[in-house]
């Protein structure tokens, strides 16, 4: 082994696995899990024999279709109805729920009217989504994408997921590029911008501002093709919309994503479950309803809502696999049933010490 | 025992290769462990390679939805070759809409991580057709054998050789990727099978 491995710390371990968990919620293709992992492309990866690194950062010509866009390939030909029952399937949501029924009905009657050569506003829905961690934004945020290309509204419906680094550049002139570019790879679809906020950080000197002035811009320029999402927490968003009038001003639709119920936990906790085939037992469901308040009660008003429930039933899953380890030959009940002693207590899961470590195959 | 992650996009071919490897290597019956988590106790199935092929490798990808390993002890002269091979759920560019796949991809991306050595299965005349797919660092491929080069024991697996086109995408492997372990294979009729014993006998303990 090459003494890289050899010296691989724990740390490297846990976070390949926070990374890795995005890949399972589906926030984070598999390529470019990798690619956070493993930094930036070195010239191993894309040299061209001949050629420059340069050469293989563009879209290679002719039928591929890598450009780096997150797109669903197998979404196309889906119809309205499939994207609207698979939100309506998210537990929860109930007010976001509405504002993308009221969206949908918009544009169809827009489109009616439209065809009767009534009328018709100029469309622009750049939104912007408030709301704790874990709380479904990554996720309504594709759907939304895939709602308005069913609708005919963007022409791939495709999620671009940027934050901060993906769009400031490191000296005068970088940040607008790097953010143009995005823009570009959004084309046709979503921009999504998590933790926008965080453009705003720095003062006045920072090259976050040059990222807002040429979003605000592409915006714009770019309104009939690209539908741009600024996500974050509630307080910081507000601050910042607040600030950016400019920005504002182009964000008609603002949604407000509330911390789940924990009956919603709960429901969020068996789907998770059942993908797994494990199931709580009636009492591991009812301390992982303690828990669950308890979690929120010790994390004020950044509760990690359905993150939260993931990190717990990580834990306890550690937990029972270590208790069966003990019985000569487990059933297949007992491999898929959790207990309530394999529920942890809130403690170790809020200071991480059973909710780390890269599993051991 | 060593653990060797065997991965690649949908469809490469990781299931036929393991279990065609297992029966070249003389496995007569194959145990197949299909686990939920990496490192979680896994279903035990005891199937013969013919059983195991019927069952497990599938036309239509994705077929493979949660992790397979399979333990191959292969004696050969005095070289004793003892590997877990852990055959993975393809990984694609784009983030999948089922979440069981994405669950099963992000458990693979873990194992790939800790693996002794890492076998990268690719489709040979799909890499003919579209040789761009290997360079783009948003493309799987790609960053798969980066994290080989900086990991494990790595070596890219060019399957279907016995396809049209299967040649001409070992030939475009070999040229893009310079200097790293290129293996051209037919997981269907064994072609290749002994540099790839050769190379796992190398890389493990």
């Amino acid at each position: 082994m090459n003494g890289h491995e050899a010296a691989e710390p724990a740390a490297v371990a846990v976070v390949a696995m926070t990374v890795f968990e995005q890949v399972a919620e589906g926030a984070m293709s598999p390529a470019r899990a990798l690619q956070s992992l493993l930094g930036s492309p070195g010239p191993a990866c894309g040299s061209v024999p001949g050629g420059t690194a340069a050469v293989s950062r563009q879209p290679p010509a002719g039928p591929v279709r890598l450009d780096g866009e997150r797109r669903e390939p197998e979404r196309a030909g889906e119809t309205l109805e499939q994207v609207m029952a698979e939100l309506e399937g998210l537990v929860g949501l109930a007010p976001v729920k509405r504002a993308v029924a009221e969206l949908r009905a918009y544009l169809e009657v827009r489109r009616h009217r439209q065809a009767c050569g009534l009328a018709c506003e100029p469309m622009v829905l750049h939104m912007a989504f408030k709301g704790n961690p874990g709380t479904g934004k990554t996720t309504v945020a594709r759907i939304v994408g895939r709602l308005l290309q069913a609708l005919g509204v963007l022409a791939k419906g495709h999620l671009v997921e940027v934050e901060r680094a993906d769009l400031v550049g490191e000296y005068v002139g970088h940040t607008a590029q790097r953010t143009r570019e995005q823009v570009r790879r959004a084309l046709g679809g979503v921009l999504f911008i998590d933790e926008a906020y965080s453009l705003a950080r720095g003062g006045e000197k920072d090259f976050g501002r040059e990222a807002v002035d040429t979003l605000v811009k592409a915006m714009e320029d770019h309104r009939h093709e690209l539908v741009t999402i600024m996500a974050g927490y509630r307080d910081e968003m507000e601050r910042f919309l607040r600030t950016n009038p400019g920005l504002r001003s182009r964000i008609p639709l603002v949604l407000d994503f509330p911390d789940y119920t924990v009956a919603e936990l709960l429901q969020i906790a068996d789907h998770m479950l059942r993908a797994r085939d494990y199931r709580l037992s009636p009492e591991a469901r009812q301390r992982l309803a303690c828990v669950l308040v308890e979690h929120r009660l010790a994390s004020w008003d950044n509760f990690g809502n359905a993150r939260v429930v993931r990190n717990v039933l990580e834990a306890a899953i550690r937990r029972q696999a270590l208790r069966l380890q003990a019985l000569p030959q487990p059933t297949r009940e007992e491999l898929m049933l959790l207990q309530a002693r394999d529920i942890p207590d809130p403690w170790e899961t809020l200071t991480g010490l059973a909710g780390e470590g890269l599993p051991q195959a | 025992m060593a653990q060797a992650a065997v991965v690649g996009r949908p469809g490469a071919g990781k299931t036929l290769f393991v279990l065609r490897f297992a029966q070249w290597c003389g496995c007569r019956r194959l145990v197949v462990t299909v686990s939920t988590r990496p490192g979680a106790p896994g279903l035990r199935r005891e199937l013969s390679p013919a059983e195991a092929v019927a069952q497990l490798v599938g036309l239509s990808p994705p077929t493979t939805r949660r992790l397979q390993s399979l333990e191959l002890v292969h004696r050969s002269g005095k070289h004793l070759l003892a590997v877990e091979l852990v055959d993975t759920v393809g990984l694609t560019d784009d983030v999948h809409p089922e979440p069981d796949l994405r669950r099963g991809m992000a458990d693979s991306l873990a194992v790939a991580l800790a693996s002794r050595a890492l076998l990268h299965l690719l489709d040979g005349p799909r890499v003919a057709q579209q040789p761009g797919q290997l360079l783009h660092p948003d493309g799987i491929d790609a960053q798969l054998a980066r994290l080989g080069e900086t990991r494990a024991r790595y070596a890219a697996l060019v399957n279907k050789l016995d396809l049209p086109g299967g040649a001409r995408g070992l030939e475009e492997v070999r040229r893009l990727w310079p200097g790293r372990t290129v293996i051209g294979i037919s997981a269907l009729h064994g072609w290749g099978f002994e540099r790839v014993r050769r190379f796992l006998l190398r890389s493990l303990p």
